[in-house]
Formats: C-alpha cells, sequence, structure tokens
C-alpha cells in the first residue's frame, strides 16, 4: 500500500518547499542536488515501503515515550558514519506519512554558514597618516 | 594490645550500604558483583589495595543536536494536533 508523504510543519514544510521550488528552478548547488536526490530517493521507498532494507527504519523509544506515539528513524545513505537521518511518524491520517526532521538540520550545512560568523570585536586599525613616524 | 582505630566515617547523605559480602577472584582475578544495578563501571585501583566502582551509563552516540530536537519537536506537537502539511508531489524528482 503506497503511503503519502507530508512535511511537518513548520519548519520540514519550509525546507520542502524551498529545495523542491530551488529544484525545479535549477538553482541548487552541487552539494544540495546531492542531498537533494537522496531525500527524494528515501521518501520514494518510504512511500511504498517504510521498511525496505536500505533505509533501516527503527523507532526510535526514546522519542517515541516522549511524544506518545511511534517515532522512527531512517538512513538517507548507508555505509557512511556521518550518514543523514529522517525523522518521521505515521500519521495524520491512514496511509500518510509525516516527516518530522531531518538530521544534519539545514541550517547547518556549509550554506550561508560565512554569513552566520560574527564578526570579531577587535577595532579597527587605526593608519598613520603618510609623512609622520 | 592497643589497636590502632580511625574514627567512623560518617555515610555520604542519601547514601547507604545495602549490600556486603566477601568473594574471592577466580584464577583469573575476576570478581562477581551481585545485583549490580547497571552494566558498566569506572574503576578506581587504590594504593592501599582498595577498588572503587562508579556507575557510568553509555552516552547515546546517535543523540540530537539541539536544532534538529527543536525541529522534531515542534512537528511532533503539530502532528498530535492533526496538522502536517498538503502532500507533497514527488514525480517531478524521480526520474522515469
Amino acid at each position: 500500500m503506497p503511503f503519502q508523504i507530508r512535511m511537518g510543519v513548520p519548519e520540514m514544510e519550509a525546507h520542502w518547499n524551498d529545495f523542491s521550488t530551488r529544484k525545479l528552478a535549477g538553482t541548487l548547488d552541487r552539494d544540495e542536488e546531492r542531498y537533494f536526490k537522496k531525500l527524494v530517493k528515501a521518501l520514494g521507498y518510504l512511500a511504498t515501503n517504510p521498511r525496505h532494507p536500505s533505509l533501516n527504519s527503527h523507532e526510535i523509544d526514546d522519542l517515541t515515550r516522549k511524544h506518545g506515539f511511534k517515532i522512527f528513524q531512517s538512513y538517507l545513505e548507508n555505509h557512511k558514519p556521518a550518514a543523514g537521518r529522517i525523522f518521521w511518524a505515521y500519521g495524520t491520517d491512514q496511509g500518510d506519512i509525516t516527516m518530522l526532521a531531518v538530521e544534519p538540520h539545514p541550517d547547518d550545512q556549509k550554506r550561508g554558514a560565512y554569513e552566520r560568523v560574527a564578526l570579531s570585536k577587535f577595532q579597527a586599525r587605526k593608519t598613520k597618516p603618510p609623512g609622520k613616524r | 594490645m592497643p589497636t590502632a582505630t580511625t574514627s567512623r566515617r560518617k555515610p555520604a547523605r542519601g547514601i547507604s550500604v545495602v549490600e556486603h559480602y566477601d568473594v574471592a577472584a577466580d584464577a583469573k582475578n575476576r570478581i562477581s558483583l551481585r545485583k549490580a544495578k547497571t552494566k558498566y563501571f569506572h574503576v578506581k585501583a587504590l594504593s592501599n589495595g582498595s577498588y572503587l566502582l562508579e556507575p557510568r551509563m553509555l552516552v547515546p552516540p546517535q543523540a540530537l543536536p539541539a536544532k534538529t530536537r527543536k525541529m522534531l519537536d515542534t512537528a511532533a506537537a503539530n502532528l498530535k494536533k492533526g496538522v502536517a502539511s498538503a502532500p507533497i508531489d514527488l514525480t517531478p524528482f524521480v526520474k522515469a
């Protein structure tokens, strides 16, 4: 039975909208392209068979206990030490799967990382006027 | 004959002896702990021949970073209320 994939609100939905529109516009960079390809592939497997072997889906007991419904984790890639992960749950309706989070977080990617680096508090160095020693 | 004794140390607050027993190390110098509550211990071998065992917990390697945890918590809270996005369409991104 195929499942319908929904995105959790607000962050996952915004993340998906951002990437899908930029993919269609062809403005994803190389790393983003690679990540999006993996995400779409994983979501495709999830829609057809959430227990697909390459997803390695398994329930995370701590999260299930915390939220009161079953939360699963699947992998975006295999045989990698820092493999991307997706967190999902069944719902909102029967035959639906809702993506709750993705790891690494989209903001943790290199994109725009330099813009977020705070500048140091050092004062600008005064330059001596020419001719003075 | 006088015997040197040390004053009995007061037990630390909240900690009490629940069991004491003698054990013999086996041929491979191993001893068994009875009714141990945890699986892992940090062992300190003291210069006077005593051993101090402190329970240790393993930190889960898959612990979630704060940002991802926040993302998941918000989405899970909304899902509980029945709020999620409309179903997404993967067909434009799947190669035929």
